[in-house]
């Protein structure tokens, strides 16, 4: 008996050694039809999933290879890549919006475009301004497959109600404005600014644009000029009239907005899809739902927005880089972005698709192409540690908007805290 | 007990070593290779972003130790870890004697308070960060209605506020683990003595207090050790409901780990976040370790 044990223990130790060595072998890759893995979050969102399902099966039935969907939340993508970057686990073509195609460029392992479609065909196919956005260092990392600009998105009917038949076009204005749809008394939060997570970063940095200054210098130090603490002075006044609020995120201020119990807030294009989700009519959406140009601060100033846009990135270390090539090619060609467009209001990017009338006639999109034209990217798309950087700035502005700290303490600490991270 | 090998067979002690085998190579693999990894791993640079590494030493602790929102992220940890041990502790306690009274439906409410503990903790968080909503959650529906509040309180989006709300959801999940470890310990004291103790004029507070405590100290003691080591462990409700915030107020060192390492990419920083954290484990296991040892 004991032998018998003895011999059922040794086995058990033994086992997983031997099945662990032969697991660490790799496939070839083989001739005929190769089946690719493809990451995002788009596939698994509840508005999104049924497109891209078809997205993968029409390639499918077209080249005779098969996609194999590998989906987390979007607040986990980057991490998840990485996890699975390191892991060497299979990787071919993901989706990636700003943010996290610089976290992915930074760890070298992107494959140049330029090298795999050629330039001529991405010149033809593609404005420079929107290759521009996937270039780092001269390579192309990203190959652009939605783009537009966050900017701000505001109710009409609301608007109408507080005796605004135009958008307010300067920050004076704009306050007027608030404190109109304030007085309205129907509990409606004026605006939606974000003022938690690292939303409140990213709304913050076109303000600060628009008040003449930005967060970084050219060369990468610290800015943050006296028009900073005007701005957060700015956002300060703003919280103390009830025209912002705190503990407001970009997915609350949709579902407010989509509830209308919001006149203003900042969003990209994706806005469309939740006041959809809340029974708006799609056609109808624009009387709801429309995009404007950031107030400026002196008349004649430039309205500022953020770029925002999703991208592709095809993986160096992919064994079947040629066949993530044509699948992302399938994704970008008229047919499978006018669909997308169609069906989500994403816009297409290339040069064709976004000249055909359905693109160019759709009035809820036009504010948002409108902004495009001067989006900025955002202050810490190319810098390895944005999230870091953005959660310094949204801690230091919370505190300044709960009262702990001035503005001026707000932006010094900023600055020493910036520095510190840079 | 037979000492040597006889006939090839093997000796109760050899038997006994590779009966434990298994689970001290599982020990080795899923605990101790990975606690020395992360010791380790917090002196380089190690990061997500690059497979590459180099050793730096205790760079990542002078780091860490010069931050100034370090302390407070340790202060509000302990804060934490107190008020959601000892909060649902005294209620756990409350609901354990009201339960022993063993009236008729005890059985069921006992089973019904045990589902809080089930549901799993980002639930909770969810359900709670709905509850506790600024602009369209029930509390300030409520208050409202009763007239206690004219315009919504923004109880997540406040430092102070944001936190009690934290422990208010971590104290009602606890809740029934502290109710059941106590029931038991309620239903171990002996009745003789609680009946002598009224025998002799004792009332239901000198009964608890001279008879009650007394007889349940050491479960006290356990309860209290082993909750602490779990608030000190835990993430996902603080995570789900203001992932740290407002302005780093309900940021505990398992926050603080999770976004060093998956938001900022820097794995040697977090190790030695980490490291430092399973320090304060540490204490509070040697007393729990001692205090079993002395109770066997």
């Amino acid at each position: 008996m004991k032998k018998l044990i003895s011999v059922i223990l040794a086995l058990l130790v033994l086992a997983p050694m031997v099945f662990a060595g032969g697991s660490s072998e790799t496939a070839a890759p083989a001739d005929g039809p190769v089946s690719i893995v493809w990451a995002g979050w788009s596939g698994e969102e509840e508005a999104t999933r049924d497109i891209f399902t078809k997205m993968r099966t029409t390639w499918e039935e077209e080249s005779g290879n098969s996609v194999q969907w590998v989906g987390w939340t979007w607040a986990d993508t980057a991490q998840q890549l990485l996890i699975r970057l390191q892991g060497g686990e299979q990787l071919d073509i993901a989706q990636a919006d700003i943010g996290i195609f610089n976290t992915i460029a930074q760890t070298g392992t992107l494959a140049d475009l330029n090298e795999i479609f050629g330039e001529e065909w991405l010149n033809e196919t593609f404005e420079q301004s929107t290759l521009a956005v996937g270039q780092i260092d001269g390579k192309q990392l990203g190959l652009p497959w939605s783009m537009a600009a966050i900017t701000m998105v505001y109710n009409p009917e609301i608007l109408s109600r507080a005796g605004w038949d135009t958008v307010p076009t300067t920050v004076e204005e704009f306050e007027q404005c608030l404190a109109d749809v304030a007085a309205l008394g129907e509990g409606i939060i004026p605006y939606g600014v974000s003022t938690k997570d690292d939303t409140a970063a990213g709304d913050l940095m076109p303000w600060l644009w628009t008040f003449g200054t930005t967060i970084f210098n050219e060369d990468g130090s610290v800015n943050l000029g006296p028009e900073a603490v005007e701005t957060i002075q700015w956002y300060k006044d703003m919280l103390a009239k009830g025209y912002i609020q705190m503990d407001i995120g970009r997915g609350d201020a949709r579902q407010l907005f989509a509830q209308g119990k919001m006149a203003f807030y900042d969003d990209a294009v994706v806005a469309k899809g939740q006041a959809v989700s809340a029974g708006v009519d799609p056609a109808e959406v624009v009387n709801v739902c429309s995009a404007m140009p950031r107030p400026v601060l002196n008349e004649g100033d430039e309205s500022q927005s953020t770029m925002w846009g999703h991208m592709l990135m095809i993986f160096d270390a992919s064994q079947y880089k040629e066949a993530a090539a044509e699948f992302a090619k399938h994704l970008v060609s008229d047919e499978v972005a006018l669909e997308y467009f169609e069906k989500n209001g994403m816009p297409p990017v290339t040069k064709s698709a976004s000249a055909t009338e359905e693109v160019q006639n759709d009035a809820y999109l036009k504010g948002f192409i409108e902004s495009t034209a001067t989006a900025r990217l955002d202050e810490t798309a190319r810098m390895t540690n944005a999230s870091e950087i953005k959660t310094i700035i949204v801690e230091e502005l919370q505190r300044t908007l709960l009262g702990q700290t001035s503005a001026e303490e707000c932006v010094e600490n900023m600055r020493t805290r910036l520095n510190a991270a840079i | 007990m037979t000492g040597f090998r006889n006939g090839g067979r093997l000796t109760d002690r050899q038997v006994g070593v590779l009966l434990v085998l298994p689970g001290v190579a599982v020990f080795i693999a899923v605990i101790l290779y990975p606690f020395i990894s992360a010791i380790a791993m917090s002196f380089t640079d190690r990061s997500l972003l690059n497979p590459n590494y180099d050793v730096v030493g205790f760079e990542n602790y002078m780091k860490v130790f010069s931050d100034p929102y370090f302390l407070q992220t340790v202060w509000t940890t302990i804060v934490f870890v107190v008020f959601s041990t000892l909060v649902p502790f005294t209620l756990g306690l409350i609901w354990a004697i009201v339960l022993n009274q063993g009236f008729r439906g005890s059985e069921f409410l006992r089973g019904v308070t045990l589902v809080n503990w089930i549901i799993p903790g980002t639930a909770i968080g969810f359900l709670w960060s709905w509850i506790f909503n600024g602009q369209y959650g029930i509390l300030n529906a409520l208050l409202m209605k009763l007239g206690l509040i004219d315009q919504n309180l923004s109880f997540l989006g406040d430092t102070t506020s944001a936190l009690v709300c934290v422990i208010i959801a971590r104290s009602w999940q606890m809740l029934p683990w502290y109710m059941a470890f106590l029931l038991g310990g309620l239903q171990g004291v002996p009745l003789e003595r609680i009946e002598a103790a009224r025998i002799d004029g004792a009332n239901n507070l000198q009964v608890f207090r001279y008879i009650v405590i007394p007889g349940m100290r050491q479960i006290f003691f356990l309860v209290l050790i082993l909750g602490a080591i779990g608030n000190l462990q835990h993430f996902d409700i603080p995570w789900t409901m203001t992932q740290g915030g407002p302005a780093r107020a309900t940021t505990t060192l398992s926050i603080e780990v999770y976004r060093t390492a998956f938001k900022n990419w820097k794995l040697g920083q977090a190790a030695t976040v980490g490291t430092i954290w399973a320090i304060l484990l540490l204490v509070f296991s040697i007393v729990y370790l001692k205090q079993v040892k002395e109770s066997d």
